[in-house]
């Protein structure tokens, strides 16, 4: 399971997963099941598609917290990075952020 | 030390060399240790150029209060810093992104102290590590600052 420093932090992350209709991050980010190559590499593309949607989210509407994204992705760099590296996948992280 | 590296392989000598050095990707013209309104969101809460998050402070917010995995952040792998560089870019499309370092061994202010990330390889904080009024802190930040280089517009070294 991932680590969060911030309770928002895991309501961010859900949020966005909705506002992707990722249901396959959001059971990644739920399951207690320790990573595999493929669930690490899924996640580490959901981040950076969060990312994304997450700025342009910010672009048009309020975020439901005071921070913006650049903050809340500044400390989901490293729950869910942090995660994945530890879990093993670091190579699997590094291969989907070359790829962007 | 203040240099200016023109290459990634420059810079990655003087990580071989040091045993840490720690680095911080910046939006150019932006301060590397503190920040700007216009650099946080609308709601976001900043006091004199600290994001009042990113510490521990005292429910008054005039004090900073020690805590060794709360502070400003800096990298010290290349890995990270690469995946910290690229959501930097992305919040900041078209800016450039000049990234400031300082060795670890550095002469930091009193009070103050780089600790690893206990969750995240590659990651540091710069904490404090004792008790200190929130102007102050912002004093020291500023002192570091100073002693940082930088590379600037690092997006083609990296």
């Amino acid at each position: 399971m991932i680590e969060y420093k911030y309770p928002e932090e895991q309501k961010y992350v859900e949020f966005f997963a909705k506002e992707l209709n990722d249901d396959l991050a959001l059971s990644i980010l739920a399951s207690d099941d320790a990573l595999t190559k493929e669930t690490a590499t899924y996640l580490s593309m959901f981040f950076w598609r969060m990312v994304d949607c997450s700025i342009e989210f910010e672009k048009n509407k309020k975020l439901p917290w005071p921070e913006g994204s650049e903050f809340w992705c500044e400390k989901l760099i490293n729950s869910i990075g942090g995660y994945i590296e530890r879990s093993g996948f670091a190579d699997e992280w590094d291969e989907v952020l070359d790829s962007l | 030390m203040i240099e200016q590296f023109k290459t990634l392989s420059d810079l990655q000598e003087v990580i071989k060399e040091y045993e840490v050095i720690l680095m911080r990707p910046t939006v150019a013209l932006s301060h590397p240790t503190l920040y700007r309104k216009k650099d946080t969101a609308q709601g976001e809460t900043l006091i004199k150029g600290i994001r009042v998050k990113d510490w521990f402070l005292s429910e008054d917010q005039k004090w900073v209060l020690p805590h060794d995995q709360m502070g400003l952040s800096f990298s010290s792998t290349y890995r990270n810093l690469k995946s910290v560089y690229k959501l930097k870019e992305r919040h900041n499309p078209g800016k450039a992104v000049d990234i400031y370092w300082v060795l670890e061994k550095a002469d930091i202010p009193s009070g103050m102290e780089f600790v690893a990330d206990k969750k995240k390889d590659g990651h540091y904080f710069l904490t404090v590590t004792e008790k200190m009024l929130l102007f102050v802190l912002v004093q020291k930040l500023k002192w570091v600052a100073q002693r940082m280089s930088v590379i600037r517009n690092a997006g083609k070294i990296l």
